[in-house]
């Protein structure tokens, strides 16, 4: 044990560790926050499909040698999330087709243009990198720090200013838009924000494994308590415990750092499970 | 039942977990080319203690001494050098503890913030090889002066990257070199600058000591 | 005082119309019974004068000052609402939001209200419960409770009794006709009319053929009606 305190006391020396920390602590709180809406609505498939397309436009931003590629990525995850997400009732009967031909197809094409074009020494490591994110929240840049910092700072006061607007838009749309309530903006925001997130983490856990930041949490706290705004502090600290956890556990093993955090997750989330049937019977 | 079963999917799933976290892996390296068996007659290179190095060796590729001496393999023969204990150099940074991820990440930061390296005497692990410095149009090389590298790679070998490191003058390492893809320990004193070309950052270590690692 | 006055409607989706020339008005502490066959309009129309389709010619206006913020809206339940994690009293609060405007939090007002209009649906012990515990008569007095948070005035409720057994739905018609009473303007889709023809003063017959317009007073005096549609001529007595 304490030889594990000295590895972890040892790394934790290192600017790039406590940043990784940070950072990671950041993203995941703000994604599981945001998680809760989606898996209520029923949209668990986005961060999938948000995360494909997004892989696909920093493919393209690789070869077009971008040296800051978020200036790319950001716009276009943001305008295919508002497409498929604040379309509306008309537009989600044809939902999860769309999204499935849409994030399949960018991720094929990205990983064709970057083969075509080999815009990089060794694309399978940076393919690899992007998609399940082994080492590169430990290798952030400092804008890339600052940036991912004052976003996720952005998107948690968006949510405490709007949750009680949101709780509405999610729970019933319908009574909203009736009784008055701007719906059509808040989808549009709560899309946007939902974009932002997926783009920041795939930093964290790289793009395939996005969903999981998003919907364990959720679906963990949902188990254990009844009230939404019990469900939404629950998946806060879940998320950032594990992550936390996920993250100093792959430092000092090894171990690539997204798959650990979502390994860490699903076992919260059996945990929670069997806890949950316990107490409910 | 169900619940019981349930009970004993997690308690399997948190005992894994924790056996991953407690394990020893991190003082072990575990790397991509360790399937290479390494020939028998391969010695440990002796570390010769130079002179510490002054704090501000910025200079790009310091032409060794001994680039006159063609470096060869040698192959099966006992050194005598072999049985000299090695004197303890004073190390700022000490990266071999560090598992296979965090030594990459480490590496890649120090091209990221150069200034918190340089100068520093650095000690790292890693997979060695050897490469000319320049070739022609058609890869020959044009003249006997080579590049030794240290190749740090993540877990999975998926990511690489080289730290240069110019053994220190009068070393034996210039004259007989391990095999290309045997594990290396290299102390120097840290420089990091922009090659030629003005893209690629170098980051170099100059009056290296070389251990060859078990 | 009409607080809602439709002229010359047509509903519909696109380009297919599903009703013409519609016009009729709902007075203050009306009790205005959309009966009608599947398929007729009646959601279609609730949704035109909530706004939240366009009608495809005509006028529908709320008078009497009233603003879209200030009318209370009892939608049919969706599969994800009944399973979802909230307590009741989260609910019931949301009805409040339409006055917050871009305020982020409830004021103490508004959480008065809302425990004052639980006490009135008779779920004030179920405050802290989880919604998807709740038997279908207790959600549907929940949702209740949140469309009166929303509004003083005027309540569109949408087969309020739709998936309830016979007792309960007997319960959610009176509660229903008390809130009338007390001064609430009341249109409601239904598709019991037994349930609610004593208490009903207006009731607006969708069939395939044509729209009746009557009132309780018309049909109990078997008196012709003042027909409304010009769609229709026949006076039912």
């Amino acid at each position: 044990m304490t030889n594990l305190l000295d590895t972890l006391v040892m790394y934790f020396q290192y600017p790039f560790v406590r940043r990784a920390l940070i950072v990671g602590v950041l993203i995941a709180l703000c994604a599981s926050l945001l998680g809760v809406t989606l898996v209520l609505k029923r949209f668990s498939f986005i961060g999938d499909g948000l995360s494909h397309v997004a892989f696909g436009v920093m493919c393209v931003a690789a070869i077009l040698h971008m040296t800051n590629d978020m200036l790319l990525i950001l716009p276009v995850t943001i305008l295919c999330a508002v497409f498929l997400l604040s379309g509306g009732n008309k537009v989600r009967i044809k939902g999860d087709a769309a999204i499935a031909m849409l994030s399949v197809s960018a991720l094929a094409v990205g990983y064709l243009l970057m083969n075509v074009f080999s815009a990089s020494a060794n694309i399978s490591g940076d393919v690899c990198t992007t998609l399940f994110g082994s080492t590169s929240i430990l290798t952030l840049t400092g804008t890339q720090v600052w940036l991912s910092v004052f976003l996720s700072i952005f998107v948690i006061a968006i949510y405490i200013v709007f949750y009680n607007k949101i709780f509405a838009v999610t729970f019933d749309e319908t009574f909203s838009k009736a009784t008055g309530l701007k719906v059509k903006k808040y989808n549009l925001l709560i899309a946007v924000v939902i974009a932002v997130i997926i783009v920041l983490a795939m930093k964290l856990v790289g793009s395939l494994l996005i969903s999981a930041l998003v919907i364990f949490p959720a679906l963990s706290a949902m188990r254990l308590f009844k009230n939404y705004h019990a469900v939404i502090i629950c998946s806060a600290i879940l998320s950032v415990f594990c992550t936390a956890f996920g993250i100093l556990l792959a430092v000092v093993a090894g171990t690539p750092v997204g798959s650990t955090i979502v390994a860490v997750d699903l076992a919260a989330f059996l945990l929670a499970y069997v806890i949950g049937g316990f107490r409910h019977g | 039942m169900g619940e019981l079963y349930r009970l004993m999917m997690i308690a399997v799933m948190i005992f894994g977990v924790c056996l991953v976290g407690c394990s020893q892996s991190h003082t072990e390296y575990v790397s991509a080319e360790e399937s290479v068996s390494l020939p028998a007659q391969l010695r440990p290179m002796d570390p010769i203690v130079p002179d510490m190095p002054s704090a501000d060796a910025s200079e790009s590729h310091t032409e060794p001494e001994s680039a006159e001496t063609v470096p060869q393999r040698i192959d099966g023969k006992q050194s005598e050098t072999e049985t000299v204990p090695a004197k303890q150099r004073e190390v700022d940074m000490d990266f071999t503890k560090f598992n296979p991820n965090m030594l990459y990440a480490e590496v890649y930061h120090m091209g990221m913030s150069p200034e918190d390296y340089k100068g520093k005497v650095i000690k790292l692990s890693g997979i060695f090889v050897h490469f000319p410095r320049n070739i022609d149009k058609n890869g020959n090389p044009i003249s006997d002066e080579e590049v030794y590298v240290c190749i740090i790679s993540d877990t999975m070998a998926c990511c690489a990257t080289g730290i240069e490191f110019i053994p220190e003058k009068g070393s034996s390492f210039w004259t007989e070199y391990p095999e290309e893809g045997s594990k290396i320990t290299v102390t120097g004193l840290c420089d990091i600058f922009l090659d030629e070309s003005g893209c690629f950052t170098v980051i170099q270590l100059d009056n290296a000591t070389v251990e060859l690692c078990d | 005082m009409a607080l809602l006055s439709c002229k010359d409607v047509t509903l519909g989706y696109g380009s297919s119309k599903i009703t013409e020339h519609l016009s009729f008005q709902v007075n203050e502490n009306d009790y205005l019974c959309i009966v009608g066959e599947n398929g007729s309009g009646k959601s279609t129309l609730m949704k035109t004068c909530l706004g939240l389709l366009r009608p495809l010619s005509g006028s529908i206006v709320f008078g009497d000052g009233l603003k879209a913020t200030e009318i209370g809206y009892l939608p049919q339940q969706t599969a994800i609402q009944r399973d979802f994690p909230a307590s009741c009293q989260e609910i019931v609060l949301s009805g409040c939001l339409n006055q917050c405007g871009l305020r982020p939090f409830y004021s103490k007002e508004e959480k008065r209200r809302a425990a004052q209009n639980m006490e009135r649906m008779g779920i004030s012990h179920l405050s802290k419960r989880c919604y998807r515990e709740l038997s279908g008569g207790q959600q549907q007095r929940v949702l209740l409770a949140r469309a009166l948070c929303a509004t003083r005035k005027f309540l569109l409720l949408d087969e309020p009794a739709a998936g309830l057994d016979p007792n309960a739905a007997a319960q959610m018609h009176t509660l229903i006709q008390q809130l009338n009473k007390s001064g609430i303007t009341i249109m409601m889709i239904t598709h019991d009319i037994t349930g609610v023809i004593h208490h009903a003063t207006h009731i607006l017959h969708f069939d395939s053929q044509k729209i009746v317009w009557e009132t309780n007073a018309q049909r109990q005096k078997a008196a012709p009606a003042p027909c409304v549609c010009p769609r229709h001529t026949e006076v039912r007595s």
